[in-house]
């Protein structure tokens, strides 16, 4: 890329024939590699090479269809999860559809990259397990931590309400003033699904605490929320502690929010501005192949998310 | 597969807007997002035979292949599910055909990366010949060395290629499935052929038909030799678009 073009000089690197074949050379520089290239044979040579490489590739058998195996395979894990989707949505009542949490894929999880790829395949085969298996208990949460270890936590029985109830009142506490760590759903009734709940909870609140928090003077509504999810805003102010801006703030309520809405797997940025003049927060969930974007009551908590609107975008 | 009726005959798309019969790939995403549960495995029946293709073609292995597609697609199928959210928006047949492309591709990438962060993944700039074992392969010896030459791309260049070169897309489509300008497309197909040359050497080499050392195809003295017509049986002519 450094080499002189001039017909006299020495060649231009086969970097630059490749951006010449492709139009990315401005004119005069074009210009320059044509005319040393009419007069040079090895050029030439060189361009034909290129486009041989073309040819080549273009030559290359098709893999084929789909190996039916594969195909199979394919056809169960997504009947699987179609399955689960659709009966999550008919199990739970119409409010707590969004509460619904699916199991982890455990890449997704935070944990380090996967270092043996061999073993990937087993555990998709036991992520579909774990996804059938939920499906069995109607509604479970399984969250698998980063060490590996899995809590279940019932959803449908005395876990849900028990902890609807005490987040409802964690919601309103923080909600009327920055309260401490009282994050909703986090201090639960004293029994067994509490232990259970605050096992959940630590990897959630660490992953929520680790979600970037802005604040704009920006207001959506219905028509600019889809824009928003294709393009996050990013103007807004970095949220200190000194800026109150609700409850969210904190990683609790913020984690029993995303529970919520049922935001696991996605890259999560949180902006602090308002819907249709109303103070809200908006949630931008941005996970493979799609793009979300939530506008919420700054009070969104597991017993009320207060969607006041929502969109999702391909990416 | 249930890809496409015969009567579609549509010059720039393989999956032109279906007849009454058959529902629309936006038709069948819109049924998907309000709860048909048949809705997405339809879908992916009319497309998997060419997500296989790239799937294949980036990862070069079965396995991890249908891993990286059924990853991709399970993911997706959750993201646009009843619940998620809206339906997504598409705006017509082409753009699920990008938006499942890319997802994969994606997918995809994601595997190299990660393979490529292991301490025993495959060296760098240089290892242009990957050792490879001719007389198993027989009559895919030339595929297994395009594919070991590929391997040694960067990620974005080979997927790059894998749409452009391999698959046929145009630049522009490939671009949108990449989520990346048309330029930079056009800028990582010319760098990853450009990276590519000394494979044309290598095979016309392995023919025995020219005395071209790989390693050479870039300096200037070798550029005379390479100016023979094709010597591998593979069709010149390419450059034409």
């Amino acid at each position: 890329m450094t080499e002189r073009n001039d017909a006299s000089g020495e060649h231009p690197a086969p970097e630059v024939l490749a951006d010449l074949t492709e139009g990315l050379l401005s004119d005069v520089e074009a210009q320059g590699v044509r005319s040393h290239a009419a007069g040079c044979p090895e050029c030439s040579a060189m361009l034909d090479a290129l486009g041989e490489v073309r040819a080549l590739l273009a030559a290359q058998p098709d893999p084929g269809p789909m190996p039916a195996e594969v195909a199979a395979d394919l056809d169960a894990a997504l009947a699987t999860a179609a399955a689960d989707a659709a009966d999550s949505r008919a199990a739970l009542p119409r409010a707590l559809v969004g509460t619904y949490a699916e199991p982890v894929p455990v890449e997704l999880a935070a944990s380090p990259p996967a270092t043996d790829l061999g073993d990937l395949s087993a555990r998709r085969r036991r992520r579909t397990r774990w996804v059938r298996h939920s499906l069995q208990v109607a509604a479970a949460v399984v969250v698998l931590g980063t060490a590996g270890t899995v809590a279940v936590t019932g959803l449908n029985g005395a876990g849900l309400t028990g902890g609807g109830a005490e987040s409802a009142d964690a919601g309103k506490a923080s909600s009327s003033g920055p309260g401490p760590g009282a994050g909703a759903g986090a201090g639960a009734g004293g029994d067994v699904a509490a232990r259970e709940k605050s096992t959940l909870d630590r990897t959630d609140v660490r992953r929520a605490a680790a979600v970037p928090l802005t604040a704009s003077p920006r207001d959506y509504d219905r028509d600019s929320l889809p824009e928003a999810a294709a393009k996050p805003y990013r103007g807004g102010d970095k949220v200190t502690t000194s800026s109150p801006k609700g409850p969210l703030r904190n990683p609790a309520s913020l984690a029993s929010c995303l529970a919520a809405l049922g935001i696991e797997d996605a890259k999560v940025t949180v902006e602090f501005a308002t819907f249709e003049g109303e103070r809200a927060a908006i949630i931008y969930a941005r996970s493979p192949g799609v793009a979300r974007v939530l506008a919420v009551r700054p009070t969104c908590s597991a017993d009320d998310p207060g969607v006041l609107a929502r969109s999702v975008v391909p990416r | 597969m249930s890809d496409g009726d015969a009567e579609l005959t549509d010059a720039g798309l393989p999956d032109a807007e279906p007849s009454d019969a058959e529902p629309s790939d936006a038709e069948l995403l819109r049924r998907h997002g309000v709860g048909d549960p048949e809705a997405f495995g339809t879908l992916v029946r009319r497309h998997r035979d060419r997500l296989w293709s790239v799937a294949m073609r980036t990862l070069g292995d079965p396995e991890e292949a249908a891993d990286a597609v059924q990853d991709a697609l399970v993911s997706a199928l959750r993201a646009t599910a009843a619940g998620a959210g809206d339906a997504a928006r598409f705006r017509g047949q082409a753009a699920v055909t990008t938006w499942l492309h890319r997802v994969v591709v994606n997918a995809c990438l994601d595997r190299v990366r990660r393979r490529k962060a292991r301490p025993t993944g495959p060296l760098p700039e240089g290892e242009h010949r990957v050792p490879i074992a001719p007389d198993r392969y027989g009559a895919s010896e030339t595929a297994l060395v395009v594919r070991n030459a590929l391997a040694t791309l960067p990620p974005e260049q080979r997927a790059a290629l894998v749409l452009v070169d391999m698959q046929g897309w145009s630049v522009d489509e490939a671009a949108a499935v990449l989520g990346v300008a048309p330029g930079t497309v056009k800028s990582r197909c010319a760098r990853g052929r450009a990276k590519l040359l000394p494979l044309v050497a290598a095979l016309r080499n392995a023919d025995g038909d020219i005395g071209v050392e790989p390693e050479s195809a870039r300096a200037g003295d070798a550029h005379r030799q390479l100016s023979r017509p094709q010597a591998t049986g593979q069709q010149g002519g390419g450059e034409a678009k």
